[in-house]
């Protein structure tokens, strides 16, 4: 009995170790911690299959991690590409209005001197029936000099002519210059949309000027208007610096858009001339490919005219400025350029943006009832013909 | 004081063998994130268990996954048996099925219960399996010890 008891006693000994063992074999990780049997709580199949899950779950996740992180890294060049562009943009901004505070009215006041010459210059040169063009130069005077009554007379005396004139039948009046290369090849008009002074400093006097030019385009033509536009701007004078002659020019030349004479802006030149010193070459650059262009035929293409086109890729440019308009409304970013919420501000505005975009345009497509790709293709066309562009408000 | 036969003797050291081999895999191959490993690191055991391990670093991928999780505890489970076996060797007493076939049956009940979501876990089959053929090797065993001592008797 009393062996027995021992045996009892061990047999509790060995149970209680066995409970140990088992006890210590609990998994702690797994939510049935408190499994009874403290082996791994998985069938083998479960084992494997969820060895292969976890497999692939990491995988997954791996995979996962790196496209977030290569996304994040898209955003971020995208952030710094599109804060790069406002920067440039607020550049250009700021170089204008510098350009304007730069033209002071001493400025001014030299430039309407020397305009005040060379108009008075003009009439004494003009003929004595040649009443438009005193006409026009009394009013300019008039207009540059509002104080002195004297050209208000005189441009009021020669208005007076020209109009009696007009009533005997006489021809229009033409205000455009015109250029003819030849006598088979039709007129081309051109008109000075802006001449102004860009710069006088002591080592750089430039002068800008930009024209439009309407009618038969040619190469021929181009260089004409461009020769002659240069020789023009070399006489003139007034400038404080480099004896009061320019050193510097740059002549741009537009085509003019029959439908609407929208001016193009930034690089839609269809020709150009630079000169940067005295001592440099004159530079003409004329586009080949955008003459060609216009010689071009329009045609039809997805249903709709050249002009339907051109009315829908200005759509298509405003919808995107309006999401982006939006989205900088959405999103504003703090004028602070350090602000570390800036770059998750951009981030939302660029993804407001797509959205938004998408959005706008799918109306577009429906309105129109034509694809994406028909958009897209109406969209370069318009990039490739320099159709005009809306402007930017 | 009782006196320890050769057969008990034996089935002492077939369980301690059964421990120890049951407990060497748990320490090697199993995650550490068991209970026990927590024990060992209250005990200042980490950095050995670490080195051990990392000696075995890549051995266990050529292992049997029932190997690594349904053998150790089928060992602990052969081991208590052989205990039992050897302290109620040549023991008359009905208690002692007792004692040998309660943890058996838990464990194997257990596990089925599992299968049935009675209770909390995963089934697993090789679990079970492992630990049926740890009992019947007991058994076996056992039974022919019994069988060797009549016949020399």
């Amino acid at each position: 009995m009393k062996n027995e008891f021992k045996k009892h006693i061990a047999s509790l000994g060995v149970l209680i170790v066995f409970g140990l063992l088992a006890t210590g074999s609990i998994d702690t990780d797994t939510p049935s911690g408190s499994n009874s049997t403290p082996t791994r709580p998985e069938s083998s199949s479960n084992k494997e299959s969820k060895s292969n899950k976890s497999i692939e779950d990491k995988k997954t996740k791996e995979a996962k991690a790196i496209l977030a992180k290569r996304r994040e890294e898209i955003e971020k060049i995208q952030a710094q590409a599109m804060e790069k562009e406002m920067a440039i943009e607020a550049l250009k901004t700021e170089d204008a209005k510098r350009i304007k505070n730069a033209i002071s009215d001493e400025e001014k006041r030299k430039r309407q001197e020397a305009r005040t010459i060379e108009l008075n210059e003009i009439i004494k040169n003009a003929s004595e029936s040649d009443d438009i063009t005193k006409r026009d130069a009394y009013k300019e005077l008039y207009e540059i000099n509002n104080d002195l009554t004297f050209y208000k007379i005189k441009f009021e005396q020669y208005s007076r002519k020209v109009d009696e004139k007009n009533k005997n039948n006489e021809k229009p009046i033409i205000t455009e210059k015109t250029t003819n290369n030849s006598l088979e090849t039709p007129k081309s008009n051109y008109f000075v949309i802006e001449q102004k002074k860009i710069n006088d400093m002591p080592n750089q006097t430039s002068i800008g000027i930009e024209a439009v030019v309407s009618g038969s385009i040619t190469e021929l033509v181009l260089s004409e208007i461009l020769d002659k536009l240069y020789k023009e701007a070399k006489e003139y004078r007034g400038f404080k610096f480099n004896q009061g002659a320019p050193t510097h020019f740059l002549i741009l030349l537009y085509n003019a858009d029959k439908s609407n004479h929208q001016l193009k802006g930034g690089d839609m030149y269809i020709a150009r001339l630079k000169k940067q010193g005295v001592k440099s070459e004159v530079e003409i650059e004329i586009s080949k490919d955008k003459i060609a262009q216009l010689s071009l035929a329009p045609e039809d293409k997805f249903g709709f005219s050249e002009e339907k086109r051109k009315e829908i890729s200005i759509e298509i440019v405003q919808c995107e400025d309006r999401a982006f308009a939006e989205a900088w409304q959405m999103y504003p970013l703090s004028k602070d350029g350090n602000d570390p919420n800036n770059e998750a501000q951009l981030q939302k505005q660029q993804e407001f943006y797509n959205k938004m975009k998408i959005k706008y345009k799918t109306e577009i497509w429906k309105k129109y009832n034509i694809t994406k790709e028909q958009s897209d293709a109406i969209t370069s066309e318009a990039m490739k013909k320099n159709w005009p562009s809306p402007s930017i408000k | 004081m009782l006196k320890i036969e050769k057969k008990q003797t034996f089935f002492f050291c077939l369980a301690l063998i059964s421990i120890l081999m049951g407990s060497a895999i748990y320490i090697l191959f199993r995650p550490t994130s068991l209970l026990m490993f927590h024990w060992f690191d209250a005990m200042g055991l980490t950095s050995l268990i670490i080195n051990m391990r990392n000696e075995m670093n890549g051995f266990n991928m050529s292992l049997p996954t029932w190997f690594i999780y349904s053998l150790p505890f089928a060992l602990y489970v052969v081991a208590y048996l052989f205990f039992i076996k050897g302290i109620w060797w040549n023991s008359i007493s009905l208690v002692r099925h007792v004692w040998f076939w309660c943890i058996p049956i838990v464990a194997i009940g257990s596990e089925l219960e599992q299968s049935f979501y009675f209770i909390p876990g995963y089934f697993d089959m090789a679990d079970l399996i492992t630990i049926l053929l740890g009992t019947a090797f007991v058994v076996l065993i056992t039974e022919h010890s019994k069988i060797n001592k009549r016949e020399i008797a």
